[in-house]
């Protein structure tokens, strides 16, 4: 099954099936958004998010190769594979800003609060995976606006902590 | 390395040897050596006495080394140093010198040797570059590098490259390979994350990193060519065309800049939009300043729009398009040419055009008008007249002029298409000439046919036109004032004689005179030769003529014509300019066959023509006729001379061929009397010799005539009757009648001048000649006289006994002696009547011919078988005896 024909499929049931999407709760969580947050809380807000994005997506990969593993998916696949690749590098980008930033370790994937049982019907598990791509797309773009905003922060802050520095040793 | 060795040697020198083992040993073993540096070895000796280091040597393959290079450290143990310098391997031996004893007797306990490997230490890989092409809406994940490998290698040490790719932060991936390229798959193209790149060459000797390359990914990243590339033509704007496209990739992967290039369709000379107008992030770009009604190829590339960073892609597909019509944007191409009508009554000048250089669209019509300006008063000539373009030809004709009526006339020619009209053009054709250029040149030079000519003195010259015309071919085209030299720019075609001219053309567009001149592009052997026609031929020379090879079949300029004419042993060449066509062979030999043909020859080579073959004349013309003529003279000559002859000797050619013959109706025998003396004379005709006369028995002579004169009247009538009955036949019947005449008539004379008659000739029918041996049977004779168609005489046809019938036929001739003899007689006494019966003779006798007479006397006279005695002569004096015969009577 291709993956237009799955999100197609996925339309055409939330007709159908409304109490199921009814119950929709954010699969991801991580602290409300607030604009008196730090960019390094945002970061680590969306690093976050991420990881339990990634966590979620493995699950949800392998859920869907132990229910649909027969079925001839090639594109499907690639593009899923594309998409938890990306998420990797991305992750793999926020932790190493994460640790400019801040210098802290790295965090490991939160998996509290996660439904990571998953359904137990195929329609269920469908829908499920949906979700999960839903929370994928909606905290990459999080993510590009983060990261947008971020740069100027960073360089800026660097510039302080640089000229601070400069400041300090001009003073001894 | 030397705590190492002497590692190894401790341990070597620990270890038992084992039985039959060498007693010497070398180390290191199995070395890796560089090319270019020292390697020192060690030799030990171990579990002997025998020797010692002072009895090694070291060689290396067969080469003993110098003393001077051992470095002894004790009593068993000998180093050697050596430099490596060449890269095949070699073998390093340690052995013992020829000693006796032991030694000898263990020669292979006393060597070792071991094998050098040599190589060199890997250079630094340069030129490191790498590549990630576009894979559908991604760049793909395969990352290709390759770089420029440095130094040298051996087989013995070969080196490795590994590539190493790292993604910052991320995975790390590398590949090793032999050559100089290669290729690394990673997990996901790292999109906006730095990469370092770079590649390990490394062998045995040694390891090196190449530079390392730091990039964005966007570095590496060759899009596919902008896609979907549109043109769009819009008709307000002729000289403009709109491109479109789309960006091949997602703009989230990668921003775009691009560059755009065009050619009018059938150009490659591509023209490049300057790249600040379009290294830009957009997808259309509009094209200005192009020609309108032309169709233009674009074709549109796009690259990471971060400076230096990733590679242009390939130009995308052709994408065409015609831009709208424009109105003519340059005069129409307006000329002359006079065209030749066969004779110079029927010349024209014809007023051709061609479309504007800038035509800016399908030319549809040409409006014309013609002043005459000799007759600038009249304003018929000033009307435009319009002249639709039908035909697809690139050359219009628009007017034909005749010749005859030429005077000063001006032609302007404007060309329309659907979008307006172009400028005028102007020309003039003067009725009196201008000047022409001067030494116009014209040669070919690299496959063009280049012109050079010094412009007229006197006017100055607006522009010169350059004209060219091969049979129905026939083009021209413009140069502007200040031209000396240029080429034809025209298709011209090899092996064709183009007639090149220049015009000046004057201000106002007056034409001038042309100079003209004959090129070939390039030059080549004629396709054919010449054909030889024979126009006239003697015994000793011909007339050749050979007609001038087509124009077309030349192929270059003939330079001459070269004949050629053998008779079979010997050919001959005479070569003649190009411009004769008839030469005369001379020289040749008479009533022979000739093979000749003509070889046309051009710089390139010769072409022969075909064979004509001729026989000379066996006699030069005339010389027949003059034989003729000359014989005709000659024979006229000699009749002349013969009638001549005949007239002056008539009287002798008359005595000699007709003699003179008594006439026996005259004769006086008639009124013969026994007193008449008879007188004897000598007979003057010759052809009388042929009558044989025999004195014979006068008593038997004289019985005849007795009867026979008795009879006279009746013989005469039967003499009448016998002529009549002469006319039957030939020569054997002449002398019948002859004989009967005789007969009847010398039967009277017979009986005075021979009493008694002897037969002493016989006519013989079959034997003639031939028997001219007396016939021994008399009776076949009589019996042959007696078959003759001639009446016989009274005695004849009563025959009493042979012998009688034999003296009667014997009879015959003497009788006509007689008779002759009594002509004579009356000739002599009265030759009056002897000419009258002479004539009346002739009347009647005229036809007859004396001589079968005289083959009869010849033949009768041996058949006298009475006259033995005379037989006996017959043979010798047949003749005499008969003339002497006559004496006596």
């Amino acid at each position: 099954m291709s993956a237009p024909f799955y999100w197609n499929f996925i339309k055409r049931r939330k007709v159908s099936a409304p109490d199921v999407l009814a119950s929709d709760g954010r699969l991801v969580s991580v602290p409300p958004p607030s604009s008196q947050l730090e960019s390094r809380d945002k970061l680590w807000r969306l690093h976050s998010a991420l990881l339990q994005c990634r966590s979620l997506l493995e699950r949800a990969i392998a859920k869907e190769e132990e229910e649909l593993g027969g079925v001839k998916k090639a594109d499907y696949e690639t593009q899923r594979k594309l998409v938890k690749d990306r998420l990797s590098l991305l992750l793999i980008n926020t932790g190493e800003l994460l640790k400019s930033v801040d210098g802290a370790a790295v965090l490991s994937p939160s998996v509290e609060g996660l439904e990571l049982d998953g359904p137990t019907s195929v329609f269920e598990m469908k829908v499920w995976v949906y979700r999960i791509f839903k929370e994928v797309d909606d905290w990459t773009k999080m993510a590009i606006t983060t990261l947008q905003a971020m740069p100027t922060v960073i360089t800026k802050e660097r510039a302080r902590t640089v000229r601070a520095r400069a400041t300090r040793s001009a003073r001894r | 390395m030397e705590s190492a060795t002497l590692l190894l040697l401790a341990c070597l020198a620990s270890a038992p040897p084992a039985r039959g083992v060498s007693h010497l040993v070398i180390a290191p073993q199995s070395p890796v050596l560089e090319i270019g540096t020292n390697f020192m070895a060690t030799c030990m000796i171990f579990n002997t006495s025998e020797v010692t280091a002072d009895d090694l040597d070291w060689k290396l393959s067969e080469t003993i080394i110098p003393k001077e290079q051992y470095t002894k450290i004790n009593s068993s143990a000998l180093n050697v140093t050596i430099r490596i310098t060449t890269e095949n391997s070699e073998w390093l031996f340690c052995l013992c010198k020829e000693k006796p004893g032991y030694v000898s007797l263990n020669k292979g306990k006393f060597i070792h040797g071991i094998s050098l490997k040599k190589g060199y230490h890997p250079g630094k890989p340069e030129n490191l570059s790498c590549i990630a092409h576009q894979d559908k809406t991604v760049i793909s994940k395969i990352i290709m590098c390759k770089w420029d490998p440095v130094g040298r290698q051996t087989t013995d040490v070969p080196t490795t490259y590994t590539l190493n790719v790292k993604v910052i932060p991320g995975e790390f991936k590398n590949e090793s390979t032999s050559e100089n390229s290669t290729q690394v798959a990673l997990e996901i193209f790292p999109d906006h994350l730095n990469m370092e790149i770079w590649v390990e060459a490394h062998n045995i000797l040694g390891r090196i990193e190449s530079e390392h390359l730091k990039e964005d990914a966007g570095w590496f990243v060759k899009t596919n060519p902008p896609s979907n590339v549109i043109i769009i033509s819009e008709e307000s704007f002729p000289t403009s065309l709109l491109i479109n496209w789309t960006h091949p990739i997602a703009e989230p992967y990668l921003k775009l800049i691009y560059k755009i290039r065009f050619c009018p369709q059938g150009s490659q000379s591509w023209t490049d939009v300057p790249p600040a107008d379009t290294a830009k992030d957009i997808q259309s770009f509009r094209l200005q300043n192009l020609q309108p009604d032309t169709v233009y190829v674009v074709q549109v590339s796009c690259k990471n729009a971060r400076d230096r960073h990733g590679y242009w892609s390939d130009w995308s597909t052709n994408a065409t398009k015609r831009t709208p019509e424009d109105k003519p944007s340059s005069k129409p191409e307006l000329w002359t040419f006079v065209s030749d009508g066969g004779n110079i009554n029927e010349q024209r000048v014809q007023i051709i055009c061609k479309d504007p250089v800038f035509a800016n669209g399908k030319i549809n019509r040409f409006e014309m008008k013609i002043q005459d300006l000799e007759d600038k008063g009249k304003n018929g000539s000033w009307k435009w007249e319009s002249i639709p373009v039908n035909s697809s030809s690139s050359q219009h004709i628009l007017k034909e002029i005749p010749l005859a009526d030429k005077k000063s006339i001006k032609v302007y020619v404007s060309a329309f298409n659907s979008a307006g009209q172009s400028p005028e053009a102007v020309l003039v054709i003067p009725a009196k000439e201008l000047a022409p250029v001067e030494e116009l040149k014209v040669w070919p030079h690299e496959g063009q046919l280049q012109l050079g000519w010094k412009p007229p003195k006197g006017r100055p010259v607006s522009e010169y036109v350059v004209e060219w015309v091969s049979g129905d071919q026939r083009d021209w085209q413009r140069e502007n004032r200040n031209t000396r030299h240029t080429f034809i720019k025209g298709t011209l075609e090899k092996f064709v004689c183009y007639n090149v001219s220049v015009y000046p053309v004057y201000n106002s567009g007056y034409i001038g005179k042309p100079a003209s001149q004959e090129a070939f592009l390039e030059q080549d052997v004629p396709s054919d030769g010449p054909t030889i026609t024979l126009i006239a031929k003697g015994s000793n020379d011909a007339e050749l003529a050979w007609t001038e090879i087509p124009l077309h079949s030349r192929r270059g300029f003939i330079t001459n014509y070269t004949i050629f004419y053998t008779s079979g042993t010997e050919t001959r060449a005479i070569t003649v300019p190009a411009n004769v066509t008839s030469y005369t062979l001379r020289s040749l030999a008479q009533n022979t066959k000739y093979d000749t043909w003509i070889q046309v020859s051009t710089i390139k080579g010769s072409t022969k023509g075909i064979n004509h073959t001729f026989t000379t004349l066996k006699y030069a013309p005339g010389e027949i006729e003059g034989i003729v003529v000359g014989v005709s003279l000659g024979f006229l000559f000699i009749v002349l001379m013969t009638m001549l002859l005949c007239i002056y000797k008539k009287d002798v050619i008359k005595k000699n061929f007709w003699p003179q013959i008594p006439n026996p109706g005259e004769s006086t025998i008639g009124n013969w009397s026994p007193d008449c003396p008879l007188k004897a004379e000598t007979p003057k005709e010759n052809c009388l010799s042929g009558i044989s006369v025999l004195d014979v028995d006068v008593c038997d002579g004289k019985c005849v005539f007795e009867e026979d004169k008795a009879s006279l009247p009746l013989k005469k009538d039967k003499y009448l009757s016998e002529e009549h009955s002469s006319g039957i036949g030939g020569s054997s019947c002449m002398s019948s009648p002859r004989q009967s005449v005789s007969d009847s008539d010398e039967g009277g004379d017979m009986a005075d001048t021979t009493a008694s008659t002897v037969q002493y000739s016989s006519v013989v029918a079959s034997n003639g000649y031939k028997g001219q041996t007396p016939s021994s049977q008399p009776q076949q004779a009589i019996f042959s006289r007696s078959e003759s168609t001639q009446p016989l005489l009274d005695s004849e046809e009563n025959p009493d006994m042979l012998l009688q019938e034999g003296s009667r036929q014997s009879q015959r001739f003497p009788r006509q002696a007689c008779f002759t003899h009594t002509a004579r007689n009356k000739i002599s006494t009265d030759p009056a009547d002897s000419n009258q019966l002479e004539m009346e003779q002739q009347e009647v006798l005229e036809p007859l011919d004396f001589c079968p007479l005289e083959e009869d006397s010849e033949q009768t006279t041996p058949a006298d078988s009475h006259s033995a005695d005379w037989l006996s002569e017959a043979p010798v004096s047949s003749y005499m005896p008969q003339l002497g015969g006559y004496r006596p009577q």
